[in-house]
């Protein structure tokens, strides 16, 4: 977090999927949001400028002003506003998700997806599937011993290396709560990745089942019977030149996409610790 | 008479005899073995439908009692209602 001089409002510079961007937080709430922003996504921020070109840097201007007033005359020209902290951070992630997702999407394929990885062979899988499939619930149980890479987008560079995506999760803390609360994977006691290239190994769909017991069952699928399901997790899918041969390609490499059924995220520990050593 | 030719699509992806389309309207569609070979039959230009049921013949036989066409202008119909054929009565 820093202001660049007196005056200049707290600015909190992060990255995500790899893209720079720099957050003005402003309102008479600035430094509370500007302490929220770099606490939540602390994973995310970074402390020297951006040295490449200047222009790819993502400006969000972002309110916290609880003077109805003010808010309105602050608001014009404003990435986001609102008048309390909560809602904020509620809309600030989605908002700088799908920023970084249009940035990358010409050449990453980013999947609507939990990431996680073996943190000594760097192997990768990733979890995909629509809301309410349990992405988060997934990444907040098992990410404990794998290295947490996303919670929500996976990106894959042609090369299949996974970029991590190292946003707080999204979790509703207390039942009955609207919002859901921004929390740091640190905070979570998840594992942070290290540094090393991590490498898609495994491309599972995930079913979610709640009458489904015991470890997770892990079934082939056809690309043809894939497919569907994987395009409608794949952002801006049809800008690649022939995207269902693209994303085939893509399965084809790691071996074909898998479906996982499961009722509770546990369930999935020893399918996903098979796959990363190769016993599955 | 009917005929019958594909319209514009994204992407087709074939294996094992069916095919997934990606349509202009942003869905992907999954077809059976059947809708596949009627896809394949049709291009561009317009093809009667007697040469797709003739086609659906050759390929997995004759369901006899003049099923072939009704069998034919029911896969054809339910790909015009997925947006990736047109249909015209000549």
């Amino acid at each position: 977090m820093r202001g660049s001089s007196v005056g200049d409002p707290p600015c909190v510079r992060l990255e995500a999927l790899e893209v720079p961007f720099e957050i003005a937080c402003t309102g008479s709430g600035a430094p509370d949001l500007a302490r929220s922003v770099a606490a939540a996504w602390d994973w995310c921020t970074v402390d020297a400028p951006y040295d490449g070109d200047l222009a790819c840097v993502q400006q969000l201007t972002v309110v916290l002003e609880q003077d109805a007033e003010e808010l309105a005359r602050m608001s014009a020209g404003s990435s986001l506003f609102a008048r309390d902290l909560p809602t904020l951070m509620d809309r600030l992630s989605p908002m700088v998700t799908r920023v970084a997702v249009n940035e990358r999407r010409r050449d990453l394929v980013m999947f609507h997806a939990c990431a996680l990885a073996d943190p000594v062979s760097g192997d990768a899988v990733v979890l995909y599937g629509p809301s309410g499939t349990g992405k988060t619930t997934l990444a907040r149980t098992l990410c404990t011993d794998f290295v947490y890479l996303s919670d929500e987008t996976a990106g894959v560079a042609p090369d299949l290396r996974v970029v991590p995506y190292l946003k707080p999760l999204s979790i509703i803390l207390n039942q009955g709560d609207t919002l859901k609360e921004q929390v740091s994977p640190g905070r979570l006691g998840l594992a942070r990745p290290e540094g090393v290239p991590y490498r898609l190994r495994a491309l599972i769909q995930l079913r979610r089942d709640p009458a489904h017991e015991g470890v997770a069952t892990l079934d082939s699928l056809s690309t043809v019977d894939a497919l569907p399901e994987l395009v409608a997790q794949t952002s801006y899918s049809r800008d690649f030149e022939r995207p269902l041969h693209h994303l085939a390609d893509l399965a084809h490499r790691v071996g074909g996409v898998r479906r996982a059924t499961y009722s509770e995220a546990e369930q999935l520990r020893p399918v996903i610790r098979a796959i990363l050593d190769g016993d599955a | 008479m009917t005929r019958a030719r594909r319209r514009e699509v994204v992407d087709v992806y074939v294996e094992d005899g069916r095919a997934a389309v990606y349509s202009t309207e942003g869905m992907v569609l999954l077809l059976s073995e059947l809708a596949t070979a009627a896809w394949d039959v049709l291009g561009d230009d317009w093809t009667n439908t007697e040469h797709v049921a003739q086609h659906l013949v050759q390929r997995f036989g004759d369901p006899g009692e003049g099923q072939a066409e009704a069998l034919t202008d029911e896969t054809l119909g339910s790909l015009a209602e997925m947006s990736i054929v047109e249909l015209e009565q000549s």
